[in-house]
């Protein structure tokens, strides 16, 4: 799904964020991107929702080369991935039915369907209750779920998710990891980038671990023999 | 479809949420257009007021002492189909007489003793406006003279090309003024919604990562913007009614010092037309150079390597 063709990214001639990546994803994968700040895992995560793009080399989604795409095409790109931050970027004045529905609609749902969409996500999230409720009232991990929501209501093929637990507690971040763990079973693939190896590593697929912009290992998920680059 | 309803919600969502702004917004269009409108104001009523003036200007030609009924009637006849002239007024020697007998007023005595037709008869001839200036009446003046019933052609030569000069002045500096109060107004007006934009920068980068497209995010914000700048030129022109209601009506005693404000006309129906559209145009185009910078393109970069 994913292919990354010796990328490197720097943001300035001294400032080296990845180095010579080369990486495949394939459809089902739950990849956990791991290492210190500044390894590169947001970089590397922001080359496949185009927010950046590679100083050279390649970044390829479902075959076709990111950097061919125009402002339409990576508007369509991200109406496919389902993005999750750790600040969780809702907007606090619309409800969490609203922040959810607002996705479905700038992907072309009329309001009805984008609103009877968010509702069974919240539903299945277990926060109908709270549908009305702004995020400045939600706690930290019901503002993930509703982030998680929206991410989810276009059906994307593609989950990417940056720090998703980062400012969770333990109980939002397992119920979070949880999430993952469902939605990986619909075989959407999933890419997070976070710190917290040990929640992530018991549901990832694969973990990609990242040192000063480089691959230095590239393991199974839980259980399976590591190796070193 | 469902786009356009998305457009629409947005914007009116937008209002709504931001409404204290939008109102803020739109009475500054409205101040600056109101200075805008004033001047287009002062500038239509200050032309008026001169080619009013225009119309008094005449061209006196006096007549021969010898002429008699039939050829004075022949050459009335003949000047009324000058192109150039709009109307001829005949005074008699006699009637002469009488309106300098009056001019001078308790001073008339100074003429006992004088023949009654010492002044000659005269034709007072009165231009169409397209001719009232220094050539036109020159030429005229000229032509005239070479009438042998006519002795003698006088016009206010000095008087007449300052008022051209005053009049073509005017239409410069309308211009001027008008551009020179236009670009203030963008400028203002696009700083102006600018904060109105920052706030919602949130909103902006929200929408790029779900998907949004360019058109998706300004369609809402430029919807704003034409509506701001209607509400706001809408506004000036009832500003500016007022204004012109106050001044007409004498509200504040002004009348004794300028008596044409009784006159007065307000703007035309083409002012108010460009006031709105101005309007329009300027909520519109400031909102989009507002979003310049805060959305962003996606260019095709290099091939793929």
């Amino acid at each position: 799904m994913i292919q990354f063709q010796h990328v490197e990214k720097r943001y300035a001639p001294a400032l080296c964020a990845l180095n010579d990546i080369n990486l495949e994803i394939g459809t089902g994968e739950l990849v956990l991107l791991s290492g210190a700040n500044g390894a590169g895992k947001s970089t590397l995560l922001k080359l496949i929702y185009r927010e950046v793009e590679p100083s050279s080399g390649s970044v390829l989604f479902e075959g076709q080369n990111l950097k061919s795409f125009d402002g339409r095409a990576v508007a369509g790109l991200r109406r496919r991935v389902g993005l999750v931050f750790q600040e969780f970027k809702l907007l606090a004045n619309l409800t969490a039915l609203e922040n959810i529905a607002l996705a479905a609609e700038v992907a072309g749902a009329t309001q009805n369907a984008a609103r009877n969409r968010a509702l069974d996500l919240l539903r299945d999230l277990g926060l109908a209750s709270r549908r009305d409720a702004k995020p400045g009232s939600l706690s930290s991990g019901e503002q993930q779920r509703v982030a998680v929501a929206r991410a989810l209501v276009n059906r994307p093929a593609l989950i990417l998710a940056d720090e998703p637990t980062g400012n969770l507690d333990d109980a939002a971040a397992r119920e979070t990891l949880r999430l993952f763990k469902d939605i990986q079973q619909t075989d959407t693939t999933i890419v997070v980038a976070s710190h917290a190896v040990d929640l992530f590593k018991e549901i990832a697929t694969r973990v990609v671990q990242l040192e000063q912009g480089r691959i230095v290992a590239d393991s199974s998920g839980s259980g399976a023999v590591e190796w070193r680059l | 479809m469902a786009a356009m309803g998305f457009v629409a919600r947005r914007a009116g969502h937008g209002l709504g949420q931001f409404f204290g702004t939008f109102i803020l917004t739109g009475f500054t269009i409205a101040l600056t257009l109101g200075v805008f409108g004033g001047f287009l104001l002062l500038q239509l009523n200050l032309e008026k007021l001169l080619r009013g003036w225009g119309d008094q200007i005449q061209l006196t030609a006096y007549l021969a002492p010898t002429i008699g009924p039939a050829e004075l009637e022949a050459l009335l006849a003949n000047l009324k189909r000058y192109p150039e002239i709009e109307r001829v007024h005949y005074t008699t020697q006699e009637q002469a007489w009488r309106d300098f007998q009056s001019a001078l007023g308790a001073q008339s005595g100074l003429l006992d003793g004088l023949p009654r037709n010492v002044l000659p008869a005269s034709v007072d001839i009165t231009l169409r406006p397209d001719f009232r200036d220094h050539t036109a009446m020159e030429q005229l003046a000229e032509r005239l003279k070479r009438q042998k019933e006519l002795t003698q052609i006088d016009y206010p030569q000095q008087w007449v090309e300052k008022l051209a000069l005053v009049i073509a002045a005017l239409q410069w500096i309308k211009w001027l003024v008008a551009g020179a109060l236009f670009l203030a107004a963008f400028f203002i007006v696009t700083r102006m919604v600018k904060l109105a934009v920052l706030a919602r920068r949130q909103e902006i980068e929200v929408l790029q990562l779900i998907g949004a497209t360019e058109t998706l995010i300004q369609a809402p914000l430029a919807i704003e913007g034409l509506l701001q700048g209607l509400l706001g030129s809408g506004g000036a022109l009832a500003l500016l009614w007022g204004v012109y209601r106050l001044l007409r009506d004498d509200a504040a005693g002004l009348s004794g010092l300028i008596p044409a404000l009784s006159r007065m006309e307000f703007l035309d129906g083409l002012s108010v037309a460009l006031i709105l559209s101005i309007g329009a145009t300027l909520g519109l185009s400031a909102s989009l150079f507002a979003l310049r910078g805060m959305v962003r393109s996606w260019k095709v970069s290099h091939p793929a390597r």
